[in-house]
C-alpha cells in the first residue's frame, strides 16, 4: 500500500512512454511534410519557358481559331504559359469582344488527352491501339504510298476531306490535289453553309455566304436562322444585334424570327413567327408575292440589275416563265396554310418591310439543312433582292478578299491531268448531284459500293466524320473499306482512334502559323494572322508544314509546285500582296515594317465598303442578279446531255416534278421527310448549341457547362418537346425517353417546354462522343446516329439534318 | 498523486510542442535563395531597380532577370562574394537561377507594377523599403507590411480608388 508522503517511482520507463506521447502528438498534428513551403506553387514545365524572366508575360495578337467566325483575340502568356485569352480591341469582327469558345482556348492547349506524336495503329481497326513513331518515318510511309498510286496511274484513288470552308489550308489542300492529281477534295462548304453558298453561286455567281450590313439596317426577317445560338459568329452577331437597337429614339432596328421553335434568336426578336418546319421557303415567297402584287419592290433595280424577273428569250428564241409569274401561286392564304400562320401576319411584314428599308432576310440551318434547302435559300436571296437590298447599305453584302498575291500557278504532268479528270467519288458536278461541288456524306455508299473506283488513301483534315457526319455507323462500315487513313487531329477523336492508320496531330492553334480569313460578316475586306503564342507543348507539327513536306518528298513534279520553306513562308508569298496595295489598317513602305505590324496586330483590314460595285457583285452569265439562274439552267442541261438523258429525265431521277424552268426559279418544294408518317410522326429538328456546335468543343469543361438552354443539366442530351407531343406519348419533363428513326435510337432525357410547336422532336448536337478524351465521352447521345447520311432528291446534296422522321417512347427504369 | 502530475505535465509538454510545430508547419519556413543577393553592393553599382526588375513598368509583375542580365557582369570573377562563382555555374550548366519567390498575393487580388510605377509614378521603396541598404535577400518579414489596410492607406492618401473592384476583380 503506498502512503500519501510515498513517492511514486518515475522510473525510466515511464519517462520513455511520456517522450513517445510526446513526439506522437506532435508527429499528428505536424504530420510528416514539415519543411515544405505550403505557399509554393509547382508550374508544370512547359517547352521555351527558359527563356522568359521571372514574372514576365507578354500579351500575343492572334487569331481564334475555335471556330471560322475569325475573331481577333490578346493571348496573356506569363512565363511561357497562356493563360487568359481576351478579344482584340483591333479586329472589326469582334471589336475586342470574346465569346465562350474563344475563351475556352487554353482548354484546348493544355488538354491532357492531346496527342503527343505521330502515331501508328498496331492493333485492328476499332481498338485504339497505337504505336508513336517518328515524323520522318510517317512522312516516309506517307509519301511512298502516295508515290506508288501515282506511278500506277491511280492519283485519283487518294481523296482528301478539308473541314475548311475557306483559306489558306484549303488552297494549300487544293494545290495538292492538283498538283498531285486528284479530283477528290471534299471542303466543309458542303456540310454546313452549302444552301446559301449555293443561292449566291446562282443567282449573283459569288459561291460564297454573303455578309449583311448589321449596321445600316432598319429590318431583319430571320427565317430559322440560328444567329444567337447556333452561329459560329456569335460575338459579331451579338454586337451586330445590340448596335442595331441602340439607335436614336424611332430608328431602333426591328428583327422578326420565323422559325419552329423560341429559340435565342427568336426570343431576343420583336416577333417570333411559328412556321412549321420546313415551310420557310413558303413563308418568304408569300412575302415576295405581297410586294410584288402590291408594286412596293425596287423595281428600279430589277429593271437595271435583274434577270429573269419577267418571261425571257434564250438564244434559240425559246421562251422561259420569269420569277414574276411563279411567284403567283404563293398567295398570303395558301402560304398561311402551309406554314401554319394567320393570313394577316404575310402581308404585315411585307409591308413593314417595305416600310422600314433598308432590311433584308437570312435564313438558318432549320430552313436550310433539308430537301428543299437551295431553293428555300434562293427564295430569301429573291426576296432580298426584290427588297433592293443586294449590296447596298443595310442589306446584303459580298464579302470582299484581302488583296493577297497569288502563288505561282500549279502545272499539272501528265499523271495528274489523266487523274483530275477522273469521275469524282462523291459525284458532285456528275449526273447524282449536278449542283454540287462537293458532297461529302455522299462518300460512304461511294466507298461501300467501291464505285466509281476503290478509293486506297484517304486524308481527313478537320474532319471526324463517325461523329458529327449523319449515320455514323454506316461510315463506320464505310470507312473499313479504305486501307489507308490518315488522321490530322490533334485529339483521338472517333475517327482517329477507331479507323486512323496513321495519325499526325497537328499543333493547337495557339501553337502554329495560319491565316484567319473571317467567315464573312463585316464585309469588307480583313485578314487575320494565327500565330503561335507559345513553343508548341509537345511532338506535334503543323498540318501545313506537313503538306508542304509531303510534296517534296513525293519529289517532282510535287516538288516545284511547293516552292516554300514553310507554311509561315507560304503565307508570307500570299501577304506580299497586301503589303503592296498600301491601303487599309497597315501602310509601310518596308516590308519588314509591316510584317512587324501585321504581325503585332495579328489584323489588317480595309474597313472601306464599296456599296453597289456591280461588277464585282453580280458575276452571272448576264452580269446580273438572276432571279431565274442561268448559270443553273446551263449546268442542268450539259449533264444531262452528257448521261444522255433530258433534262425533265434527269430531275425526274431526282424525284423533281416539273420542267427544268421551275427548278432554275426559288420556289417551295414540300420537304421529303425520311420515314413514313405512321411510324415516325415527329419532326426532328437539330441545332447547334452555341458551345460545342458540331461536338468540336465537347472537350472543353468550360463549354460542357453552357447548356444549350440555360440553367438546364449538363453533361446531358435533352430532347425539347412540346407538352402536347409529350402528353401523347405519356412522357413528363425529365423521363428518358427513346428516339427512334428508320435509321437508329438514341436515348435522352425529355424537357418538355412551350417554346417549340408540337409536333416537334428537337435536339442539340453535340453530345455522345465514344473518343475525343476524358471530358467529352461517355455522356449524353448522339442525335445524327437517327439521320440518314445518303443526301436524298436534292441536285446539291445537301445534308438533310432537318429532314427526319421519329417516333418517341419513355424508356421504362 | 506526483505520477499524475508528471503525466499532466508531459501531456501539457506534448500539446505545446505539437502546437509549436503546427504553429511552424502554418508559417512557411524561412526563404533560403540559390545566391544570396546583395541589393546594396548593385546600386553602388550604380544600378537601377528596372535594370533588372525589367517589367515593372510595363506589366503586373516585377521580372527577376534571366541569368544572361547576370553574365553580362558576372561573365568573370567580380568581388569576393562567396555565392558568386555560383552564378557561372548555372551558366555553364545552362540553367536559370532558382530564385524563390518571396510574397505572392492572393488569388482574388489583383495589383500590378506597371499601374502604380507608371501611372502612379510611385517609386519602388515607397512599398519595398530601402533596398539600397539590404546587403542580404529579402525575407517574409519584410513583406509582411503589405497588408490591405496598407494599401487602402495609400489609397486614400493618394486618392486613388478604394472601390473594392479597383483590387479584386
Amino acid at each position: 500500500m503506498t502512503t500519501s508522503r510515498e513517492q511514486p517511482r518515475i522510473d525510466r520507463r515511464d519517462a520513455l512512454r511520456a517522450l513517445s506521447l510526446t513526439g506522437l502528438g506532435a508527429g499528428l498534428l505536424a504530420g510528416c511534410e514539415a519543411g515544405e513551403d505550403p505557399f509554393a506553387l509547382t508550374k508544370p514545365a512547359v517547352p521555351g519557358a527558359d527563356g522568359w524572366m521571372r514574372g514576365e508575360e507578354r500579351w500575343v495578337s492572334t487569331a481564334c481559331g475555335q471556330c471560322p467566325a475569325g475573331c481577333g483575340v490578346r493571348v496573356r502568356v506569363v512565363e511561357g504559359r497562356a493563360i487568359k485569352i481576351e478579344g482584340n480591341p483591333d479586329c472589326a469582327v469582334n471589336r475586342g469582344g470574346i465569346g465562350p469558345r474563344g475563351l475556352s482556348g487554353p482548354q484546348v492547349l493544355y488538354d491532357p488527352d492531346r496527342i503527343r506524336q505521330p502515331l501508328r495503329r498496331v492493333g485492328a481497326r476499332g481498338e485504339p491501339r497505337f504505336e508513336p513513331i517518328s515524323w520522318d518515318d510517317a512522312l516516309a510511309l506517307v509519301s511512298e504510298r502516295l508515290r506508288g498510286l501515282r506511278e500506277k496511274n491511280e492519283g485519283h484513288r487518294a481523296a482528301i476531306v478539308c473541314g475548311r470552308e475557306r483559306g489558306l489550308m484549303l488552297e494549300l489542300w487544293q494545290r495538292f490535289a492538283a498538283a498531285y492529281g486528284t479530283p477528290n477534295l471534299i471542303d466543309g462548304m458542303s456540310t454546313e453553309n452549302g444552301p446559301v453558298a449555293d443561292a449566291m453561286h446562282w443567282m449573283q455567281g459569288v459561291r460564297e455566304i454573303p455578309a449583311h450590313d448589321w449596321n445600316q439596317t432598319r429590318y431583319v426577317v430571320s427565317l430559322g436562322s440560328g444567329i444567337l445560338e447556333s452561329s459560329c459568329q456569335l460575338v459579331y452577331f451579338a454586337r451586330a444585334q445590340g448596335s442595331m437597337r441602340r439607335g436614336a429614339a424611332g430608328s431602333r432596328a426591328k428583327i422578326v424570327h420565323a422559325g419552329v421553335a423560341m429559340t435565342r434568336t427568336a426570343m431576343n426578336a420583336d416577333e417570333w413567327i411559328a412556321v412549321r418546319p420546313g415551310t420557310h421557303a413558303a413563308f418568304a415567297l408569300g412575302l415576295a408575292h405581297v410586294l410584288v402584287r402590291d408594286g412596293l419592290y425596287d423595281q428600279a433595280f430589277v429593271a437595271e440589275h435583274g434577270f429573269g424577273f419577267d418571261a425571257w428569250k434564250d438564244e434559240q428564241g425559246v421562251e422561259h416563265a420569269g420569277f414574276k409569274a411563279a411567284l403567283l401561286e404563293y398567295t398570303p392564304e395558301k402560304v398561311a396554310e402551309i406554314c401554319g400562320i394567320p393570313v394577316e401576319s404575310i402581308a404585315r411584314i411585307a409591308l413593314d418591310m417595305h416600310a422600314n428599308r433598308p432590311c433584308f432576310a437570312l435564313a438558318g440551318s432549320e430552313a436550310l439543312l433539308a430537301s428543299n434547302g437551295v431553293r428555300a435559300a434562293m427564295a430569301v436571296h429573291a426576296l432580298n433582292a426584290l427588297l433592293g437590298s443586294i449590296d447596298r447599305p443595310g442589306g446584303l453584302l459580298v464579302q470582299r478578299q484581302a488583296p493577297l498575291a497569288d502563288w505561282p500557278e500549279v502545272e499539272p504532268d501528265e499523271i495528274a491531268v489523266a487523274a483530275l479528270a477522273q469521275e469524282r467519288l462523291d459525284g458532285a458536278g456528275g449526273p447524282r448531284f449536278p449542283l454540287a461541288s462537293s458532297v461529302l456524306d455522299a462518300l460512304p455508299e461511294a466507298l461501300l459500293s467501291g464505285t466509281p473506283y476503290a478509293l486506297d488513301s484517304l486524308f481527313l483534315y478537320y474532319a471526324n466524320p463517325l461523329f458529327s457526319r449523319p449515320d455514323p455507323a454506316r461510315w463506320r462500315k464505310a470507312l473499313e473499306k479504305v486501307p489507308f487513313i490518315v488522321s490530322f487531329s490533334p485529339f483521338l477523336d472517333e475517327t482517329a482512334s477507331e479507323v486512323a492508320d496513321l495519325i499526325l496531330p497537328d499543333h493547337s492553334y495557339l501553337e502554329r502559323w495560319e491565316d484567319a480569313a473571317p467567315a464573312p460578316s463585316i464585309g469588307f475586306a480583313a485578314f487575320g494572322v494565327r500565330q503561335p503564342v507559345v513553343q508548341p507543348l509537345y511532338s506535334t507539327r503543323a498540318s501545313g508544314d506537313f503538306v508542304i513536306q509531303l510534296a517534296k518528298a513525293i519529289g517532282e513534279p510535287l516538288e516545284e509546285a511547293f516552292p516554300f520553306a514553310d507554311f509561315k513562308d507560304a503565307m508570307k508569298q500570299r501577304v506580299v500582296g497586301i503589303f503592296s496595295a498600301k491601303r487599309g489598317s497597315i501602310v509601310e513602305e518596308k516590308g519588314n515594317d509591316f510584317l512587324k505590324r501585321l504581325y503585332g496586330s495579328g489584323y489588317w483590314n480595309d474597313d472601306s465598303y464599296p456599296f453597289e460595285s456591280w461588277e464585282e457583285t453580280l458575276r452571272t452569265p448576264s452580269g446580273r442578279f438572276e432571279f431565274f439562274s442561268q448559270s443553273m439552267w446551263k449546268a442542268i442541261s450539259e449533264i444531262a446531255t452528257a448521261s444522255g438523258k433530258t433534262p425533265a429525265e434527269l430531275l425526274a431521277a431526282h424525284g423533281l416534278p416539273g420542267d427544268l424552268d421551275r427548278v432554275c426559279m426559288p420556289g417551295y418544294d414540300e420537304v421529303s421527310w425520311r420515314g413514313k408518317s405512321e411510324e415516325h410522326p415527329l419532326a426532328l429538328i437539330l441545332f447547334k448549341p452555341n458551345s460545342y456546335p458540331v461536338g468540336g468543343g465537347a472537350n472543353q469543361p468550360w463549354l460542357q457547362e453552357l447548356t444549350p438552354w440555360t440553367g438546364r443539366r449538363t453533361y446531358t442530351t435533352e430532347a425539347e418537346l412540346h407538352p402536347d407531343t409529350a402528353q401523347a406519348a405519356k412522357i413528363s419533363d425529365g423521363d428518358r425517353i427513346e428516339v427512334a428513326s428508320g435509321v437508329g435510337r438514341i436515348e435522352v432525357v425529355a424537357r418538355i417546354s412551350r417554346r417549340v410547336l408540337p409536333g416537334i422532336v428537337r435536339i442539340p448536337q453535340g453530345g455522345g462522343h465514344t473518343a475525343f478524351g476524358r471530358f467529352a465521352r461517355g455522356w449524353g447521345a448522339n442525335v445524327m446516329d437517327l439521320v440518314g447520311v445518303v443526301p436524298g432528291s436534292s441536285l446539291s446534296g445537301v445534308p438533310e439534318l432537318c429532314g427526319t422522321r421519329v417516333a418517341i417512347k419513355k424508356v421504362q427504369a | 498523486m506526483k505520477r499524475l502530475l508528471f503525466f499532466a505535465a508531459v501531456l501539457i509538454v506534448a500539446a505545446g510542442a505539437a502546437s509549436a510545430v503546427f504553429a511552424l508547419r502554418r508559417s512557411p519556413p524561412a526563404i533560403v535563395q540559390p545566391i544570396a543577393f546583395d541589393h546594396a553592393r548593385h546600386v553602388q553599382e550604380e544600378l537601377s531597380c528596372l535594370d533588372c526588375h525589367k517589367t515593372a513598368e510595363t506589366s503586373p509583375q516585377a521580372s527577376a532577370p534571366l541569368i544572361a542580365t547576370c553574365m553580362l557582369c558576372h561573365n568573370e570573377a567580380k568581388g569576393l562574394h562567396p555565392d558568386e562563382p555560383k552564378i557561372r555555374e548555372f551558366a555553364e550548366r545552362g540553367e536559370q537561377i532558382p530564385w524563390v519567390q518571396v510574397n505572392r498575393l492572393a488569388g482574388h487580388v489583383y495589383f500590378s507594377h506597371a499601374m502604380h510605377v507608371k501611372l502612379g509614378k510611385m517609386e519602388c521603396s515607397e512599398c519595398h523599403g530601402d533596398m539600397a541598404a539590404a546587403t542580404l535577400p529579402v525575407t517574409r518579414s519584410q513583406v509582411d507590411h503589405l497588408t490591405m489596410s496598407r494599401c487602402m492607406a495609400c489609397h486614400s492618401e493618394r486618392e486613388a480608388s478604394n472601390d473594392c473592384l479597383t483590387c479584386h476583380k
